[in-house]
């Protein structure tokens, strides 16, 4: 695979928060149309590093850049391709889930005829004109997914996606962005404790340990690296290994 | 897109949030609009379901008539002044009921020396600790007067006891024991002009005015606490700080729509004061109209806008690195504090006639420039007020400016 295909690149970042350091020394690389899967247990740097390929967080130290543009200093010519689910986010009450899409796509200068497709990705029906207040938790996640790629951005960051989600609404979401990568084919990072989602969603997968990249490699790769029976083992064996 | 089609796209975003909370819109209104107006009417009605008692002590044992009516004129005097009074037989037992908030006592001699030509004879007052000090104050002042009214029928009957004596006629006996006296003062406008009802009424609301941007910039304060914390903590910032939003065009349109609101606050608050005094107007014969200067609402407005826009501004870098929202309120209380201190201070004193040793430095604080305007137009002074508004209004810009530029993406996000 040639250099140009390369859409994401992080070469040996670190990023400190005062005395703590967050991030030492990862290294990713991903391809055009690649799914990836971030893993990893709670404070392991997932976060950080999508925050930090998104633009909004500068690293200390390191090299990162998405579509070969560094996502901090050209932060507005990035825009453009990158789209980014932060973990946890949330509707606006008071705002109908027409008026989220209608808000993101001003904001990013979109075509109207986006709208069509954000509205497809939402999937709420009539209820699209509701408040967001009135939504469910799942219904929410949905809009947001939908106004994070509505505008089909190149680059989709995705950060925990379905936490907090029932099964049925986790389904939903899921079938949203798979059906987003297999329309647009487009590249995409998924931050997930849920090993299955990453097993569904993902071509490759990064298990993050304490700000480090510990293991990494296609998902077949890895079960037979640790002879696995499934992501939730590789994450064992590997997370026994550095502790 | 242009910038400012992104401010716009975000200031509609947050007008929308803003018109569709209905109690958020309902309180923003009420507050405001009820504040002074209830404080005046509630006070008052307080203040006529309390009155003063007055104990009052007869030391003098003589039967004599002249100290009766004067005990008894002084009492009526004080009852038809909503005064209570009571009187009673030893000052032993006015000063152990601790009900009594003023005791009255004419003392031993009394007669003897109201009588003489060369005595005076005193009253004694004695007031109570503890009691409010506005209404001991008044009611002082309300004894002096009842006792001067006495005082001066007997000085009357004097002058004519000594008249006959010396073989004169006295026409007008206040000529001889009050010769010169203040007259009522007549009240003229800053341009000389006689003064109505209105007139005399108009500086009052000012003042009330200038007191009542406290009721204004203490909400606003918490809106963009709310606005900017709480939708972190809310979870709907990072989305927002990841889009190409710039960030100056997202606290900007923030701070507008919060001073919007405080705009529509303001409005609310000079509708309740236009109100209340056009009901007292009324009372006292006047008409409502008299008391609507539509250039003093203009006024008014512009300069609470300003003054939020300002607040807003200054708060919003250290709200905006401020992890939690009682945090972030604190440092807003703090601002709302040094705003009521030139609030009420402008209540007081006339700042744009201290000296100008003392006013210069002053003019620093951007709210010394909020009363000069309001109080330079009561006062007639037109072009002094547009300057302190178009100083306010050119201070505002640079704040804002100097706020917004102190921000990255990262500080906003993680409130470092």
């Amino acid at each position: 695979m040639g250099i140009t295909s390369v859409v994401v690149d992080v070469r040996d970042v670190y990023k400190d928060y005062g005395k703590i350091r967050a991030l030492q020394g990862v290294s990713i690389s991903i391809r055009e149309g690649e799914v990836y899967g971030l893993v990893g247990p709670n404070g392991a740097g997932k976060t950080t590093l999508l925050r930090i390929i998104a633009g909004l967080v500068k690293p200390t130290r390191g090299y990162v850049k998405v579509c070969g543009l560094d996502p901090y200093k050209e932060y507005d010519e990035t825009r453009r391709f990158i789209g980014y689910l932060p973990e946890d986010a949330n509707t606006y009450d008071y705002l109908t889930g027409y008026e989220h899409l209608l808000l993101y796509l001003k904001l990013y200068g979109s075509a109207m005829d986006s709208i069509e497709y954000g509205l497809e990705l939402a999937a709420l029906g009539d209820r699209i004109h509701d408040l967001a207040k009135n939504y469910s938790k799942g219904m929410k996640r949905r809009l947001l997914v939908a106004v994070v790629l509505m505008r089909k951005p190149r680059v989709a960051l995705l950060d925990e996606p379905t936490a907090g989600l029932d099964v049925h609404a986790s389904l939903s979401v899921r079938r949203a962005i798979k059906k987003y990568v297999a329309e647009t084919g487009a590249t995409a990072i998924v931050s997930s404790h849920n090993m299955l989602e990453v097993e569904y969603l993902c071509d490759r997968v990064g298990l993050m340990y304490r700000g480090k990249v510990v293991a990494e490699g296609d998902l077949e790769g890895l079960l037979n690296k640790y002879g696995a029976r499934n992501l939730e083992e590789v994450f064992e064996a590997v997370v026994g290994e550095h502790q | 897109m242009k910038p400012i089609s992104k401010f716009k796209v975000l200031l509609w975003k947050e007008l929308k949030e803003i018109s569709r909370d209905k109690k958020l819109i309902v309180t923003t209104i009420l507050i405001p609009l009820i504040s002074l107006p209830a404080i005046g009417v509630f006070t008052a009605a307080l203040m006529y379901y309390q009155p003063v008692v007055i104990a009052l002590v007869n030391q003098d044992n003589s039967s004599d008539y002249l100290v009766k009516w004067f005990t008894e004129s002084l009492e009526s005097g004080l009852k038809s002044m909503g005064y209570v009074v009571v009187k009673v037989d030893e000052l032993g037992s006015a000063l152990k009921n601790t009900t009594v908030d003023i005791i009255l006592v004419i003392p031993r001699g009394f007669r003897e020396n109201v009588t003489s030509f060369d005595k005076v004879a005193y009253v004694e007052v004695m007031r109570r600790t503890g009691v409010s000090e506005e209404r001991a104050n008044r009611a002082e002042q309300d004894i002096k007067s009842v006792v001067a009214g006495l005082s001066r029928d007997i000085s009357e009957r004097k002058v004519g006891e000594l008249a006959s004596k010396a073989g004169l006629i006295v026409y007008t006996p206040e000529a001889i024991r009050n010769p010169v006296e203040v007259k009522i003062p007549v009240y003229i406008t800053p341009a000389g002009e006689p003064a109505r009802l209105e007139d005399i009424v108009k500086p009052f609301i000012a003042r009330l005015l200038i007191l009542s941007f406290t009721f204004i910039v203490t909400p606003a304060s918490s809106f963009i606490v709310d606005s900017i914390v709480g939708e972190r903590e809310r979870k709907t910032m990072e989305m927002l700080l990841a889009s190409p939003a710039g960030l100056q065009d997202l606290l900007a349109a923030k701070v507008v729509a919060t001073s919007i609101v405080g705009l529509l606050a303001a409005l609310a608050d000079i509708a309740g004061l236009l109100v209340y005094f056009g009901m007292l107007i009324k009372a006292l014969g006047g008409w409502f109209i008299a008391v609507y200067d539509p250039g003093l609402v203009l006024l008014h407005s512009l300069t609470a806008f300003l003054t939020i826009l300002i607040t807003v501004a200054i708060s919003t870098p250290f709200i905006t690195r401020t992890r939690g929202i009682k945090t972030a309120s604190n440092i807003a209380g703090l601002l709302s504090v040094i705003g009521l201190v030139f609030f009420v201070t402008g209540w007081m004193v006339d700042l744009y006639k201290l000296p100008r040793n003392i006013l210069i430095p002053l003019l620093i604080i951007p709210y010394t420039h909020s009363v000069i305007a309001i109080q330079s137009y009561v006062y007639g002074d037109c072009v002094g007020s547009l300057a302190s508004v178009c100083f306010l209004a050119a201070l505002s810009m640079v704040i804002v400016t100097i706020s917004l530029k102190t921000l990255d993406r990262e500080k906003v996000l993680l409130a470092s």
